[in-house]
């Protein structure tokens, strides 16, 4: 091989770009290793949520979490199917102005799109921040795991038309949400996000969050006394909800829980959007 | 006629679509039925009143997608996805590049980084179809299209691909190519400078600078995701070494004679559960060996495919650039992986539809550098495996009990199986696991069928009271004797526990072959007399291909004779006997992958708290860990004192029986075939080195030594599986405690055969007898040692006729793993051969390979049947 007309040994090359590389590669695992270190755990929780600027986006299939990701990250609310992956985009949090659909409707070929408009000189952080939209099917919530421990704080959306039928397997989600072992750890700040309240059967905040509260009073039950799992690690088992003795309340957590109501179909979305500039 | 064609990405956004005829939300059918479920593999899919065909674009995470009535027959839709995809990607090749690269942040007031609009996508669209539809009318009529065949996921495909002839194809493209380059071109006119621009700089990109710097960005991205995702795996290794601190409770002296604490609930973990630390510290090492195993595979490829190209430019490309994973790449991988999958005893079927969709998932598909297409595999496969474990409904019974208990009436469980497999013994552990918390059981005995079955049930009902006479739980059997209608028991058993406020009904069912029509339809009666609430399906851990056919024919049943419009199926499965099946897990994966439904609980030993929940992360580590040699045995140890349960039906009058039956059978630690394995892989990589200009690894050496590792692992098995004949290796896994250290047995002492019923283990330090004998005693294998001067006697138990038939019957299916391995060892060999061939090895040589492969395989499995002969000879004879 030639490199700048010298003649250059193939071999020679090879390896030694190999080494270099995987040098390289070691140093960064190893830096990588070295601050993900448990011992480092002394670092207050609230320093390292700050050093954090990810923003989930959980909830059940269809509650809406892929058309507000849209929304925000391209101004646009686009039409959706059930994600099979999450989606990742980065976003300047703006004053998102509250839209009626007239107002934000474009009409694009043959599809209706809704579009938000920003009061642009107002961006609530100056530096972006990273949404991930989770995706809300069953056998793809595992993923949830993966990206709790960077996370600064967590939007939980519930579809407030479905959620008196679906309280039981809503609150399972959001069970797990709250046993998270890192959401635990790092008392994570969620915001439970009643989406689509322009709907006729949509109910309100408070009978929500009641539902929610009976439902995980229920399940906090049944889950203590669930059989062990195979080598079971002693931290998930350990894990109660609330108080014993009585019923569960959100103000219970360490977590600092939110209620929220949310229309993305309307553009509706300013209580959360603040939510989430003021969490991280 | 077409009726919805959508392209939309991974994460959900429907970014272009078309539709002749709108509603078709049965498209998110499509994604979570296929798609998700891992089934991509098929090519069509019918639900409702359409079908649909899909072709997924990888390296951009799109999927397109085409739906159209099912009656009708459209072969060219195959093309359609095909050229629409092509021209798709070549046409926005900015725009989705674009799209994938994260950094971009959306800019409300110029537009930038916002979501690309694909509008002009419509007349190229059209314009394809048009061509398509075209073409296929000249062609003339068809005959219909089978329905069953979309129906079963069979590739109607196959069929319109071969239909047309090359030659009219290739001038078909051609013309398509050309008619789709004159509409760009009256467009680019009609709309001035700016959109021609984009999209001739678009086309430009994506042909040539795949190694572009957004792109980088993106991987480093994902590197720091599964980053993150590793400091949690760390964390959990450290939780789980700090383990088995906590205190164990002291419960009354009752329950502990009866019930194995340690095991019980959430209480304690005092290392009894040696598969945690195993599996993780040998999980590890082997990664790295195959680590070493596929790095060593990426220093050949490139060097040759650099040849080629020639220069730096692709040397490196290859350390810091991506890769695409092409089908020649992916198939030796992805062949290992579903012998791998099969060793592990997976259905072979099911291992071949997961590689197939595992393909059509990463083919396309980028790596950067330093992984190897295997590795690429690997890890597709983990996350395959998850999805498919992980359960789509909630398996929390206590709070759909709890909710039938709100609506007054009670909950109902049913257990259906084939025979021997451990119904009657695993509800009565859900039983104990329910009475724990204080729940009013009734066990409703509709097995009256085989004699013995109830008074089974009588017995567990009698110890299940005495070892829960603290708590509030109350068990009661509800009986009727042999010969009835098990479906009218059934009834009356559900109202009786209504009228008396019970809070749930266990239904023990007859177990039943799944060929046996009049049991069958029985069964399909009883679910649909009494509507259970759960339906659950116990069979054992052991089982490979089997668990497929049988629980196919269990639902089918259910659903052909119960003659209801919307019959039950399987709700759930237990899975039992999992601590004798060391990592061949393979059984949990064919379960619910061929059920779709969630295993509630796996039974891992012989009392009352051998009942677990299964976790889908253990499975999965276990289904891809190396080999089942490598792996030191995980025998989950019977405790001395333990209790085990009444099993056999004969039982009259209930006894502690102290452990009559060996608790598992273990596999131990068999170097020689790995060094074999080693050997071989060293072989026929020197060959490579060698020879660069023809390229044929095919090696029948290679073909002989894995066919020999399975054999020798038979024997192993078989070794161990003694049955009052004294044999040393009885106690290879038998460990001594002296001081702080833990010896192997066979390091300290002589072990020799006395005559066939004693063992005589020769002490070499007279010091240590006790500590043998105890060792011995305390080994979980239902030993009995006697000390006899400087050595220790072990007499070997003789045991009863039902168990000799048991291990008869496990040495069989031993052997027919084993016939099935080497079965596919052979035939991935052909393909390999077959492959070679067409890559220009001779036709003789390739058939002389053939024949040569095909005696090898004869000769095996004819050695093991003798083997299976001689093994089942020895355990009746005795
Ligand atoms: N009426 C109304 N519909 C909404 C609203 N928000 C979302 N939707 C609709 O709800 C449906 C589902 O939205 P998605 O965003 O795809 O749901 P998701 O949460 O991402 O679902 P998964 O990807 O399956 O987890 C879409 O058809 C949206 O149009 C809302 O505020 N009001
Ligand atoms: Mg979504």
């Amino acid at each position: 091989m030639q490199i700048l007309g010298v003649e250059v040994d193939d071999n020679y090359l090879t390896t030694r770009h190999i080494l270099l590389a995987s040098i390289a590669i070691g140093v960064i695992w190893a830096l990588a290793l070295v601050l993900s270190h448990p011992s480092l755990r002394w670092i207050p929780s609230p320093v390292r949520r700050q050093m954090s600027n990810t923003i989930l986006l959980v909830g059940n299939s269809q509650s809406g979490k892929t058309s507000l990701f849209s929304l925000l990250t391209y101004g646009k609310a686009v039409e959706t199917r059930t994600s099979m992956k999450e989606n990742e985009g980065n976003v300047i949090l703006r004053d998102p102005e509250d839209v009626r659909i007239a107002a934000g409707r474009v009409h694009d070929s043959m599809h209706l799109y809704l579009t938000i408009r920003f009061r642009q000189q107002h961006t609530l952080r100056t530096s972006a921040i990273h949404l991930v939209d989770v995706p809300g099917h069953e056998k793809l919530r595992f993923k949830l795991a993966d990206f709790t421990p960077i996370a600064g704080g967590v939007v939980f959306i519930v579809d407030s038309a479905t959620v008196s039928r679906n309280a039981r397997s809503v609150a399972e989600h959001l069970y797990e949400l709250l046993t998270d072992k890192n959401i635990l750890k790092r008392s994570t700040e969620i915001c439970i996000a009643c989406n689509k309240v322009d709907l006729p059967g949509a109910i309100p905040l408070d009978r929500i969050r009641h539902h929610l509260e009976e439902e995980i009073t229920r399940l906090r039950q049944t889950r203590t006394a669930s059989l062990e799992h195979q080598d079971t690690d002693a931290e998930e088992i350990d894990v109660f909800l609330g108080y014993e003795g009585q019923d569960f309340s959100f103000d219970h957590l360490e977590s600092a829980v939110t209620f929220h109501t949310m229309s993305v179909e309307n553009g509706n979305m300013r209580d959360v959007v603040h939510w989430m500039a003021d969490a991280l | 006629m077409l009726d919805v064609f959508t392209i939309l990405t991974k994460g959900g956004l429907v970014l272009w679509s078309k539709e002749y005829v709108s509603t078709v939300d049965s498209l998110d059918y499509l994604i979570q039925d296929v798609l998700i479920e891992e089934r991509a593999g098929a090519n069509s899919y019918v639900h409702d009143a359409y079908a649909f065909q899909w072709t997924l674009a990888n390296e951009h995470e799109l999927v397109f997608v085409a739906a159209y009535s099912k009656i009708l027959q459209l072969p060219y839709i195959d093309e359609l996805l095909k050229t629409t995809k092509r021209h798709f990607l070549s046409k926005y090749a900015s725009e989705i590049k674009a799209l994938g690269q994260r950094s971009a942040v959306y800019d409300p007031e110029s537009g930038e980084g916002g979501l690309p609009t694909f509008d002009g996508f419509e007349e190229d669209f059209g314009l394809i179809l048009a061509q398509l539809e075209d073409k296929q009318s000249h062609k003339g009529p068809k005959k219909p299209r089978k329905f069953e065949q979309t129906k079963k996921f069979q590739s109607s495909l196959q069929g319109s691909k071969q239909a047309p002839s090359g030659d009219t194809d290739a001038i078909d493209e051609d013309n398509i190519a050309k008619n789709l380059e004159e509409l760009s071109l009256r467009r680019s006119h009609r709309l001035a400078g700016k959109k021609k621009s984009s999209s001739a700089k678009g086309s430009a990109d994506t042909s040539e600078n795949d190694s572009d710097a957004p792109k980088k960005k993106k991987g480093a991205k994902k590197e720091a995701r599964t980053w993150e995702g590793k400091i949690t795996k760390g964390d959990l290794q450290a939780l789980d070494y700090s383990a088995g601190t906590a205190d164990p409770d002291a419960e009354g002296a009752e329950i502990s004679r009866l019930v194995d604490e340690s095991k019980m609930g959430n209480k304690t973990r005092d290392g009894f559960y040696e598969v945690q630390d195993f599996d993780i510290g040998s999980s590890k090492e082997e990664e790295e060996e195959e680590e070493e195993e596929e790095e060593s595979e990426d220093e050949v490829r490139p060097s040759t495919s650099g040849t080629s190209k020639g220069g730096m430019f692709s040397f490196l490309r290859g350390i810091t650039g991506q890769r695409e994973l092409t089908p020649e790449l992916l198939d030796p991988a992805l062949a290992k992986m579903k012998e791998h999958l099969i060793n592990k005893n997976v259905a072979a079927d099911i291992a071949e539809q997961l590689c197939a969709s595992a393909k059509s998932n990463l083919t396309g598909k980028s790596i950067r550098g330093f992984k190897s297409a295997s590795s690429a595999v690997r890890d597709g496969m983990e996350i395959a495996l998850r999805r498919i474990l992980t359960p789509r409904t909630s398996t929390d019974l206590l709070r759909d009990i709890s909710q039938a208990r709100l609506q007054k009436r009670p909950y109902t469980i049913s257990f259906i199986g084939v025979n021997g497999v451990g119904k009657s013994t695993n509800l009565s552990k859900v039983c104990f696991w329910l009475l724990q918390n204080n729940l009013k059981i009734l066990i409703a005995a509709c097995d009256t069928f085989r004699s013995g079955a109830v008074e089974q049930l009588r017995t567990h009902v009698r110890s299940l009271r005495a070892v829960t006479s603290q708590g509030h739980g109350e068990v009661d059997l509800f009986e009727r004797g042999y010969g009835k209608d098990s479906a009218g028991i059934a009834k009356d058993a559900i109202s009786y526990a209504k009228a008396n406020r019970y809070d749930v009904v266990l239904i023990d069912t007859a177990g039943r072959m799944q060929d046996n029509e009049p049991l069958m339809r029985a069964l399909a009666k009883l679910v649909a007399v009494n509507n259970p609430d759960k339906i659950i399906f116990v069979g054992e851990a052991l089982v490979g291909n089997e668990a497929v056919d049988q629980l196919t024919k269990f639902n089918q049943a259910l659903r052909d004779f119960s003659g209801m419009s919307q019959p039950r199926q399987i709700d759930g499965m237990i899975l039992t006997k999992f601590d004798t099946i060391d990592d061949k897990v393979g059984a949990a994966l064919s379960m619910t992958y061929t059920t779709g439904k969630p295993i509630y609980f796996v039974g891992t030993g012989q009392t009352y708290t051998d009942l677990k929940n299964l976790r889908v992360e253990h499975v999965v580590k276990s289904l891809l860990r190396l080999s089942v040699g490598l792996a030191t045995k995980l025998v989950y140890p019977l405790r001395p004192g333990a209790v085990v349960l009444p099993l056999a039906c004969k039982v009259r009058s209930w006894q502690p029986v102290v452990q009559s039956t060996p608790t598992a059978i273990s596999w131990s630690r068999s170097f020689a075939s790995k060094k074999g394995k080693e050997e071989a892989k060293k072989g026929g990589k020197k060959a490579t080195e060698e020879d660069k200009t023809v390229e044929f690894t095919f090696n029948v050496d290679e073909i002989t030594s894995r066919m020999s590792d399975s054999v020798d692992r038979l024997k192993k098995e078989f070794a161990n599986m003694q049955i009052g004949r004294a044999s040393p290796a009885i106690l290879d896994s038998v460990h001594v405690q002296i001081g702080s250290s833990r010896m192997s047995l066979r390091d300290i002492a002589q072990i020799t055969i006395k005559d066939p019923q004693n063992l005589l283990v020769i002490v070499h330090d007279a010091e240590y007898l006790a500590e043998v004998d105890k060792a011995i005693r305390n080994a979980g294998l239902n030993l009995n040692p006697v000390v006899d001067g400087r050595a220790v006697r072990v007499p070997i138990p003789k045991q009863t006729k039902e168990f000799r038939d048991k291990m008869v019957k496990a040495a069989g299916k031993s052997a027919e793993a084993s016939k099935t391995r080497i079965r596919s060892i052979r035939q991935d060999a052909m393909k390999d051969i077959k492959r070679e061939v067409k890559l220009g090895r001779s036709q003789n040589e390739g058939s002389k390979l053939e024949t040569q492969v095909q005696a090898l395989h004869d000769k095996w499995i004819k050695q093991i049947d003798q083997l299976l002969k001689a093994k089942s000879n020895e355990i009746t004879s005795l």
